[in-house]
């Protein structure tokens, strides 16, 4: 029988499972008890959405929030839908669940069965488990007092979503007239924070997707007065406090109060409530509500554990140990949720990642079928043969309707075009028989032109020219029609659809072959920073077998974490690191450089030369590398406040917890703790939370009051950044009396020395709207996370981008922190962004398994949209030289006398800039040659008939 | 005859990635056609004043935030190879308003209907472009 990986689960955790398996080779069987794959991001229907389109229930969430930036939920979580749909290797089973399991780690048998009747349908004999069970939002009815349920404009927010998706085609509609509402109140924490619910943790994502919805709210209908009602905004990620002010420029308004009951007017079905603001007392009017409902465990995530025998926690949730997050209580089953604490997107799938890793190691050596790249390679672009172009056009009936489109009417306009020999439609194009069709169809019409669309998702693109080169046509001569801007308002769609596929047959015509060809890999790592995410990336690569290099500046592994072992107050971080380093030391694979780094850098993907300066007696050593880890991590900053340097009885959180650790702070019974959050931090030169200091804080002052009952504990916050289960600790320490006073960033507390030196502090409570005097013996300040000075300098070196704040930053795409378009350099840990020494470890072994791909990867596809130098034309201006950003072009005289520019292709990341700058034009760059771009602009704008 | 905008965005193929999915409101009323480029800093200047001789009311060029740009250069670039464009357009005699310089993060995606209607503003603001009526001036005496 065949061994398969079971992934439990379809949404993007799960899709991301399954694909990161098929990629490597094993046969996967992928089992949701949906009736569609996508999860949370496709849960809605679109009423008038078509059913040509292969994401026939539609999307339900028409964004993600992604790390701070919004992406369209179709381009990414279409792909992976899509990939999962046609993946050769992937066996996907709808409606399923699992009911029986039995055997062990590497040999498990287990019977999948219907989920309405229980029927069993199948028994697969299977190496792993992969759990990606997701979650399941908050029944908002529980809280009956907001009138979910019988007020019909009290709605969650899945179903403004919905409104929203829907939105840009109809407008923005409120469910119980249809019209555009004009006052939207949002209201947080609902079914989160909840101790009379029982649901004591942080959902920890409703900020962002209120703030995402906010922000799409502005966007489409910028009349509609928008407010959100909060307890603390938890914007504690990278770019979220930027993503959350990007709310509020727009005009959001946030209001620090959460009302207790709505209240429904029956003729109009307005709502209002009354809420306290600074004291007073307002009453709010609004024609929509939103409730931020929070997460609980997946409904059926009781039953499966039971299943596959394995623990839950407290909360319901998979009981993992939050530094080891992919295991469960039983070998073999790995968790791909969000077990420790509800999890971001981007941490999903670091865990999906490190999950596939792990689970691979157990089933051993891939399948017999290759792995993409390699079928990739073996595809050949043909050389153009015949001199006549025979276009053939592809139409999908559902792209046609998304865009108002009809069939008949195009497919005739375009038949009677001569740049068009055939042309065809089908519905739900990119479905994989449906692609076999079309291959059968290029071989029949001997097309060597292939325009296909319209496709809404951009993605798409990537698919059809992979299958259609795989029919023997060049990639250059494949296109996608996948308009940015749809037909305007006041165009006839038929007419404007037809166009753009023209115009696409016309681009076509004229295309020139690219070409590539295989460049060899490197299977070595490069880990730069010895730091805990650093030493957890090089063991994970290490332990797959790969050399690495691990390049740290200092004498000693443990960064950050060796000077400050228990920031908070987890005796297991400490353990971790002490641990990674007597492992990574000990490796015979793992080649630690100390007191080294890196001075210069070079490459591509699977390639890269690093000069690295090993001060420590070997001099200037060459080291090669497939791929490069980044981990630079992050330096502590000096507030400028609250006395700190001028006073030894103001402390820095970081060197507080050591002390606290010890117990030497609270030797004198009876003092008066003052903590201060966010000092010199979330502001206009900071404006980024550093994510770990209120967590910290929480720990350690819980720490102090347990060594010290009598202590007089005060925490001066602006807003408490604990999320997930931390929340729990938050209300414990507030439950042993902890006092904890709000404060506004323009109204912060004022520290002074007495002429009796006693310090002073004295700050304004909202709560009681009184002024607080206090007299402490300790002043500690949570500063924060700064980037490393010479973090500028790096990512000159390695030619990457940071963001203003220093932190070095990854592509936009944001999903496995990858840090530059063609790959091979990662970013892991604190020089990514401030995290928590748990969190690191998720983002590092996530990256390590995705350098991992690389490297096990025999060569890698090099070339296509590469630069090309004119021999003839160059006249050694050097300018290609110093604009490339990536110091690929060098100037030699091998060919000519008198020297040219030489362009290496496998070097070349395709950007253009030399071709743009080259004074001569000598330089063209493969499918974007100036006189291809005249055209093409021509094309453009030119008459549709 | 009634008006109808027509718009070229030359837009790099990181911004490109935002799709119909995300798409303008529908109340643009303005063609908007897109020429890819594999990054802002390959806007060649000729291409954009092509644009304008071949009868576009408007020309934008779409690149990654300045700080932010993927191949750490090519929107500072852009931008300064359309300062000498803007300079042009201003001594041919065409207002300079009709090109424009957009960074957006390739996330920003509903910000594109935003955008949409800015250059939907921007067309019926400054009319048709000249160029274009003397061209189909041109083409209807040749009939």
């Amino acid at each position: 029988m065949k061994k398969y990986a079971l992934v439990l689960g379809g949404g993007i955790a799960g899709l991301s499972a399954a694909l990161g398996l098929a990629d490597a080779g094993y046969p996967v069987c992928l089992v949701t008890e949906a009736t569609s794959l996508g999860g949370k991001i496709t849960g809605g229907k679109l009423s008038d959405f078509n059913d040509d389109c292969i994401l026939e229930q539609g999307i339900g969430i028409s964004t993600l929030h992604l790390g701070g930036n919004l992406h369209s939920s179709a381009a990414i979580i279409g792909s992976f839908v899509l990939r999962a749909v046609n993946h050769p290797n992937i066996e996907i089973h709808y409606q399923t669940k699992a009911i029986e399991m039995s055997g062990s780690a590497g040999d498990f048998l287990v019977t999948l069965a219907q989920v309405d009747n229980g029927q069993p349908l199948a028994e697969k004999n299977v190496g792993v488990v992969l759990l990606a069970a997701g979650f399941a939002m908050f029944d908002a009815a529980e809280k009956g007092e907001y009138g979910y349920g019988r007020y019909r404009n009290v709605i969650t927010s899945l179903e403004m979503e919905q409104i929203l998706a829907q939105g840009r085609y109809k407008g923005v509609q409120r469910p119980s007239d249809g019209t555009c509402p004009q006052k939207v109140a949002f209201i947080q924490c609902v079914g989160s924070r909840d101790v009379a619910n029982d649901r004591k943790y942080c959902s920890g994502i409703c900020c962002m997707y209120t703030a995402k919805e906010a922000i799409m709210l502005r966007e489409t209908s910028p009349d509609t007065d928008v407010a959100v009602f909060y307890m603390d905004t938890r914007a504690c990620g990278k770019n979220f406090d930027q993503f959350l002010n990007r709310a509020k420029q727009l005009g959001t308004r946030y209001v620090r109060a959460i009302p207790a009951d709505i209240k429904e007017d029956p003729i109009n079905e307005d709502l209002g409530f009354r809420y306290m603001d600074e004291g007073q007392e307002r009453q709010g009017k609004f024609d929509l509500i939103v409730l931020a409902n929070g997460i609980r465990p997946a409904l059926s995530l009781a039953a499966t554990a039971n299943v596959l025998g394995i623990a839950l926690n407290e909360e319901g949730f998979v009981a993992v140990d939050p530094f080891q997050p992919v295991l469960t209580s039983r070998q073999g089953i790995f968790n791909v949720s969000g077990a420790p604490g509800p999890l971001e997107i981007a941490e999903t799938l670091a865990l999906a990642e490190h999950a596939v890793a792990k689970a691979s190691l157990l089933l051993g050596q891939g399948g017999e079928e290759a792995s993409r790249q390699q079928r990739r390679l073996n595809v050949l672009d043909k050389e153009e043969e015949e001199k006549t172009v025979r276009t053939g056009v592809f139409l999908c009936r559902g792209g046609l309707k998304a865009m108002g489109a009809e069939v008949p009417a195009v497919a005739d306009t375009l038949r009677a075009s001569a740049d068009i020999c055939f042309v065809t439609d089908t519905n739900l194009l990119c479905r994989p028989e449906k692609i076999a069709e079309c291959q059968q169809m290029i071989r029949e019409q001997r097309l060597n032109r292939v325009v296909v669309g319209p496709c809404i998702f951009s993605v798409n693109g990537i698919l059809f020219q992979e299958a259609f080169a795989a029919a023997g046509i060049n990639r250059a001569a494949i296109e996608t029609v996948h308009p940015s801007f749809g037909p305007a308002a006041n165009e006839n769609a038929n007419t404007a659809v037809s166009g753009m596929i023209k115009k696409a047959a016309a681009r076509v015509k004229t295309s020139q072959p690219l070409h590539w060809h295989a460049e060899p890999v490197v299977p070595r790592a490069l880990v730069v920073g010895g730091g805990v995410s650093g030493l957890a990336a090089a063991l994970e690569l290490a332990e797959r077998g790969f050399p690495v290099a691990l390049v740290e500046r200092e004498t000693a592994l443990g960064g950050y974490l060796r000077r400050f072992p228990n920031l908070q107050g987890e005796p297991r971080t400490t353990e971790t690191t002490e641990n990674l380093i007597a492992q990574v030391t000990a490796h015979e694979k793992i080649k630690v450089l100390l007191q080294s780094s890196v001075k210069t850098f070079r490459g591509r993907q699977g390639r890269f030369v690093a000069e690295v300066d090993c001060s420590a007696g070997a001099g200037l050593q060459s080291i090669e590398a497939g791929a490069v880890i980044l981990a630079t991590g992050s330096a502590q900053h000096r507030p400028e406040a609250y006395l700190y340097g001028c006073d030894d009885r103001v402390l820095l959180a970081d060197d507080a917890a050591t002390r606290i650790a010890a117990g030497s702070l609270t030797e004198k019974r009876g003092r008066t703790y003052t903590f201060i959050q966010c000092a010199d931090s979330r502001n206009l030169i900071r404006p980024y939370c550093s994510r770990t200091c209120c967590i910290q804080t929480v720990e350690n002052a819980i720490l102090l009051k347990t060594q010290d009952p009598q202590a007089q504990i005060t925490i001066f916050y602006r807003d408490m950044q604990t999320p997930g289960f931390f929340e729990e600790r938050y209300l414990g320490a507030r439950r042993i009396g902890i006092i904890f006073v709000q404060y506004k960033e323009e109204n912060p507390p004022q520290l002074t020395k007495n002429d009796t030196g006693k310090l002073k502090l004295a700050g304004y409570d909202p709560a009681s709207r009184r002024f607080l005097q206090l007299e402490p013996d300790l002043v500690i300040l949570a500063g924060p996370q700064i980037a490393q000075p010479d973090a500028g300098e790096l990512a000159d070196i390695f030619h990457i981008q940071k963001n203003n704040h220093g932190f070095l930053m990854e592509t936009h795409s944001n999903l496995g922190s990858i840090a530059v378009p063609n790959g091979g350099i990662f970013v892991a840990g604190v020089a990514h962004s401030p995290q928590l020494p748990a969190e690191c470890l998720i983002q590092a072994r996530g990256v390590a398994a995705r350098a991992a791909k690389i490297l096990q990867q025999p060569f890698l596809r090099m070339g296509g949209t590469v630069a090309k130098v004119d021999i003839d034309k160059c006249a050694a201006c050097l300018t290609c030289v110093r604009v490339c950003p990536f110091d690929v072009p060098v100037v030699s005289r091998q060919d000519k006398a008198m020297g040219n520019a030489f362009i290496d292709k496998a070097l070349c990341r395709g950007c253009g800039m030399c071709a743009a700058e080259c004074p001569n034009k000598a330089i063209e760059l493969h499918q974007y040659e100036v006189n291809q771009l005249y055209e093409r602009t021509g094309i453009a704008l030119a008459e549709v008939d | 005859m009634i008006h109808k905008g027509k718009v070229v965005g030359f837009v790099c193929k990181f911004c490109a990635l935002l799709n119909f999915d995300l798409g303008p409101a529908p109340e643009a009323a303005i063609h908007i056609e897109v020429v890819e480029l594999p990054c802002a800093g390959r806007i060649d200047s000729r291409a954009v004043l092509t644009a304008f001789e071949h009868g576009a009311d408007a020309v934008f060029v779409m690149g990654c935030p300045t700080h932010e740009c993927m191949n750490i250069n090519g929107s500072r670039r852009a931008e300064q190879r359309l300062l000498r464009v803007w300079e042009i357009l201003g001594s041919v005699g065409l207002n300079r308003n009709r090109l424009v310089f957009y960074p957006v993060s390739g996330t920003e995606g509903p910000h594109l209907s935003q955008i949409a209607r800015e250059l939907e503003e921007r067309v019926v603001q400054l009319g048709p472009n000249p160029l274009r009526l003397r061209r189909q001036g041109k083409e209807l005496q040749e009939q």
